[in-house]
């Protein structure tokens, strides 16, 4: 009897084995085939051990059955994982109908990674000249003009402040006169690199970081250059 | 039935062994080895069932350590890492 039983799941077992090799040459890249495979393969050893044990019973062979069941329990699916890892580190790409890749998207630095939180702002009612002071004060060279609720009515920079003195007088000017209007503004969980493009553009320094109209920080091309220079999300994150 | 069960193995090994030769990329022929290492593993459990000496499964345990550690050690390279890392 434990004879037909033994033999009965070792045969089970040796149907995964072989539908997990199938997966092996069948499948088209190599994710595909590690997880057909582990899953296939370990499930199908495994009831082979299992068939010997219950055929053995509690002896010496039964018992190092057992340990070997545990120990690729463990071991196979754990050195599944750091493949797959390996590969996808390696630069092996996805087959092309593959229709996620969340592992890449977790590696997408945001706005929000990069952003400057605490934004000086300034209210499009200000006197321009306390603008240029504050400007040249803090050692920066544009901000966003910022409403009483919180959304953004604009960005004055240098260049903006230049142009106005030019034509006219600041001494008796607020900040909305000056201020240019059509500021570009990006949700926190736009790529950076989006951002980095516009900023490459050479129209603008910086642009403002806006959820639900209200503005929630700022990316400068100072900050881009703090990715590029680590190369790494946390340090930029930050600054 | 036992034949059975060589052939089956065997069949296995060879699907095996043409994913390794075939490749196309490493990570491919590191998981082609992975998996002949436990069915190499199914195969000692066979023997010892055919001949009830224990010593076979002895092997299995060796092997698929040693399987283990290989292929850890392997994801690591493709990583660009070393083992200690």
């Amino acid at each position: 009897m434990t004879e037909i039983i033994s033999y009965t799941v070792i045969a089970i077992g040796m149907m995964f084995n072989l539908f997990g090799c199938i997966g092996i040459t069948r499948l088209p890249d190599v994710y595909n085939r590690i997880q057909a495979a582990t899953k296939c393969v370990t499930m199908g050893t495994c009831l082979i051990l299992l068939g010997l044990m219950i055929h053995a019973g509690v002896s010496p062979l039964g018992i190092k059955a057992l340990l070997c069941i545990l120990f690729i329990l463990v071991t196979s699916p754990t050195s599944a994982h750091a493949l797959a890892r390996g590969a996808y580190k390696s630069g092996v790409k996805l087959w092309k109908k593959s229709c996620c890749d969340q592992y890449g998207a977790v590696s997408i630095i945001t706005a929000y990674d990069v952003m400057k939180k605490d934004v000086i702002t300034v209210s499009p009612d200000t006197p321009l000249q306390d603008a240029v002071d504050l400007l040249v004060e803090m050692r920066i060279t544009g901000m966003p003009v910022v409403e009483q609720d919180g959304s953004i009515a604009g960005i004055i920079s240098e260049k903006d402040m230049i142009d106005y003195a030019s034509k006219s007088n600041i001494k008796t000017a607020r900040v909305r006169d000056a201020m240019s209007t059509k500021a570009t503004v990006f949700s926190p969980d736009t790529d950076i690199h989006i951002i980095a493009g516009v900023l490459s553009k050479g129209k603008f320094r910086r642009v403002p970081i806006a959820e639900n109209g209200k503005l929630v920080g700022i990316v400068s091309r100072r900050d881009i250059m703090h990715i590029l220079t680590s190369g790494k999300k946390k340090e930029a994150g930050k600054k | 039935m036992i034949t059975f069960f060589y052939i089956s193995l065997l069949l296995c090994c060879t699907l095996c062994m043409w994913r390794i030769g075939r490749g196309p990329t490493a990570p491919d022929r590191a998981m082609g080895i992975d998996i002949l290492g436990i069915i190499v593993v199914g195969f000692c459990a066979v023997i010892a069932l055919v001949t009830g000496k224990d010593f076979y499964m002895n092997i299995a345990l060796a092997w698929s350590l040693l399987s283990f550690i290989g292929m850890i050690a392997l994801a690591k390279h493709l990583e660009g890492k070393g083992f200690d890392e």
